[in-house]
């Protein structure tokens, strides 16, 4: 995988992050699960700042940033707390993949985001029930 | 409707670390990224072979990181065996850190974390987990402090296994050292306060 391929794939991840996220958010009651609310709504955010940055970082190496799909396949059917929190902890688990293979395709600053950012998806994976892993975002292991 | 992510990597560990294990008859000297290793230079005499594989003595560095580690888990357990389920998890990841690694250095270019004369400018997390001249960690009398101690440790794992995963030359090597740095990243924050999840 180039560089640019590996740019354009995590914000592939991205946009359906952001998607996941924003369906995921607007079904949360805040006032019966507060917690469970500030952590979607902040993983929300997360993604949506990442997936700025990357299209940023995609036009800088010359590329023109892949487009968000109409619509994406959400994990679950997302109604009840713990189908929100599985369907959240599976689009970190997912997106820490991702990032993973970006630090293996990348130099220099944009390996470091990769670092930070796959950093950051596996320690939230452990505020949506996810268990300490022995190597987060690498599946074959 | 489709995915939202690409399919898995079918990278066995095998392919994993078979970029390190390439160069492995390589010497130590003078093959360190510069900013990363700074430790002493013992084998300076060694001329590097041309087909020096800097990644080689990362990994040493990362070994004996690694296995500091899990020397440590090791002497809380022993002093506080009332935490052996708790750091178990923690324990069983860096095991398989070290089987890895493990495999990936050669003999000869094993770094001993407790024989190394770290300066304070190497980024090793060895010296501040095992700084008693023995060699073996010191551990808090208390149970909470001994806790945190580890994940303080695991803390400090991750921050050099992201310097260590953005200096590889390899990215199939970069990519398997930024799961151990996240994984240590996960151990730290879930051996200490879970109030701080975000």
């Amino acid at each position: 995988m180039t560089p640019l391929e590996a740019l354009q794939q995590t914000l592939a991840g991205e946009h359906a992050a952001v998607y996941v996220y924003r369906a995921l958010a607007g079904r949360v009651s805040a006032s019966a699960q507060p917690t469970l609310a500030a952590r979607l709504g902040s993983a929300y955010t997360t993604h949506r700042g990442r997936r700025d940055q990357v299209t940023a970082m995609v036009r800088l190496a010359g590329g023109d940033p892949v487009a968000a799909d109409v619509s994406y396949e959400l994990p679950n059917p997302s109604r009840t707390a713990a189908q929100l929190t599985d369907g959240a902890l599976v689009t970190e688990e997912r997106c820490a993949e991702v990032y993973a293979s970006m630090v293996g395709s990348t130099a220099r600053a944009n390996r470091q985001w990769a670092l930070d950012a796959l950093t950051d998806a596996a320690v939230r994976q452990l505020s949506f029930g996810g268990r300490p892993d022995a190597f987060p975002g690498l599946p074959e292991l | 409707m489709h995915s939202p992510v690409p399919s898995r990597s079918t990278l066995s560990r095998r392919t994993a670390l078979g970029v390190v294990t390439a160069g492995s008859a390589v010497a130590l000297a003078g093959c360190t990224p510069s900013g990363i290793d700074r430790r002493p230079r013992k084998k300076a005499a060694a001329a590097p072979t041309p087909d020096a594989d800097p990644d080689v003595a990362l990994a040493a560095t990362v070994l004996a990181d690694e296995q500091a580690m899990l020397d440590l888990i090791a002497a809380t357990v022993a002093r506080h065996p009332a935490l052996e389920a708790r750091l178990a998890t923690a324990r069983d990841a860096h095991q398989a850190h070290v089987d890895l690694l493990t495999k990936a250095v050669p003999k000869d270019a094993r770094v001993s974390p407790g024989a190394s004369p770290s300066a304070d400018t190497s980024p090793s997390v060895s010296p501040s987990v095992s700084p008693s001249p023995t060699g073996s960690p010191t551990v808090p009398a208390r149970r909470p402090r001994a806790v945190a101690a580890v994940a303080a440790a695991e803390d400090r794992l991750a921050l050099v296994g992201r310097r260590s995963a953005f200096a590889a030359q390899s990215g199939v090597f970069a990519r398997v050292l930024a799961g151990m740095s996240a994984s240590a990243a996960q151990h730290a924050v879930a051996l200490g306060d879970t109030g701080a999840l975000p």
